[in-house]
């Protein structure tokens, strides 16, 4: 791994090469594009001020990870959330046609249901345990990472993330 | 191997919490081993699909680089704050003097009921409009 604070010389590179991620947690958990683009751009703004109190104890990933899910946490706590929840009622996170143009209509549309059941089964969940859920089966970080994201202890981590799989499998088996 | 997983066995499977004779099961076990690989297949479409359709986006939306905000901005706010403030301590003197003491007395006036009764009649009574009182004073008396 590079060496973290070198990695903050070059800010500009840091965004870019940070960005997917950030943007696809807090896209998945908010599931609203313009959103999550706003609070991406909160969170590398965030790990900009704050970049001199980076100790390097985790990685930056992990770091910008514990910034975005912070973001989400007070998103959701936030009397704006609470509003737009009500008049929402739907969000505009549907997934886009597969864009695999080898396999059939019928496999894509296949495929397609079941990527929106998954993301439709997340709703389902506490807001803790779709976060768990989603740093481990969206961005790949293992359970120490997720624990220093979150701030929750690595057993916590566990029960939480046994409880999302439960769950969500729980609702694909009754939607399908 | 006559009894399969439980829900919960499954999901410890799935995780990585199981035992080792449930994930030795869950390998042997045609049936307990396509629930763990179903979920697992589904939970990797799922994340392929969430990474084109953010790489996509990035693709469509240009990268904003984070910089600090610029001292000429503000700046600008700050000119733009005092200017407002001028304009509301010349503007206050008007608007104060346009509420003078007489329209808040009219106002007061009119919420006593006998006053308003007062001010019906004598509207009643008169033989033109008020406003039109002034230009009537001016004309001759037709009456014979």
């Amino acid at each position: 791994m590079e060496n973290p604070a070198l990695e903050f010389e070059n800010f500009d590179r840091l965004v870019e090469q940070y960005r997917p991620r950030v943007l696809r947690f807090l896209y998945a958990s908010l599931r609203d594009m313009d959103l999550a683009e706003s609070l991406a751009q909160d969170c590398f703004w965030n790990a900009y001020k704050s970049r001199s109190n980076f100790r390097g104890d985790c990685s930056v990933n992990t770091w910008l990870m514990r910034i975005a899910v912070n973001l989400v946490r007070n998103h959701m706590q936030s009397r704006r959330f609470q509003f737009w929840k009500k008049i929402q009622n739907t969000d505009n996170g549907e997934m886009r046609e597969w864009p695999d143009r080898s396999i059939s209509p019928e496999e894509s549309a296949s495929i397609r249901q079941q990527v929106q059941s998954v993301w439709d089964a997340t709703r389902t969940l506490s807001n803790r345990q779709r976060t768990v859920f989603l740093l481990r089966y969206l961005e790949d970080l293992d359970i120490a990472e997720i624990a220093q994201s979150t701030g929750l202890t690595e057993n916590s981590v566990k029960v939480h993330l046994f409880r999302a799989v439960r769950g969500i499998r729980k609702r694909l088996g009754a939607s399908q | 191997m006559n009894r399969h997983l439980s829900e919960d066995q499954i999901a410890r499977c799935i995780v990585g919490q199981a035992t080792t004779t449930q994930l030795q099961h869950a390998r042997e076990c045609p049936e307990c081993g396509a629930e763990v690989n179903r979920f697992t297949k589904c939970v990797a479409l799922f994340q392929s699909s969430m990474h084109e359709h953010i790489k996509d986006r990035i693709a469509l939306v240009p990268l904003v680089t984070v910089s600090k905000p610029s001292r000429v901005g503000t700046r600008m706010h700050r000119w733009v704050l005092v200017a407002a403030a001028a304009v509301i301590l010349v503007v206050l003197p008007f608007i104060r003097t346009g509420n003078s003491p007489a329209t808040s007395e009219a106002v007061s006036i009119e919420t006593d009921p006998d006053a308003v009764m007062n001010r019906v009649n004598l509207d009643l009574a008169r033989t033109v409009p008020a406003p039109m009182e002034p230009l009537m004073l001016g004309l001759p008396d037709l009456n014979p």
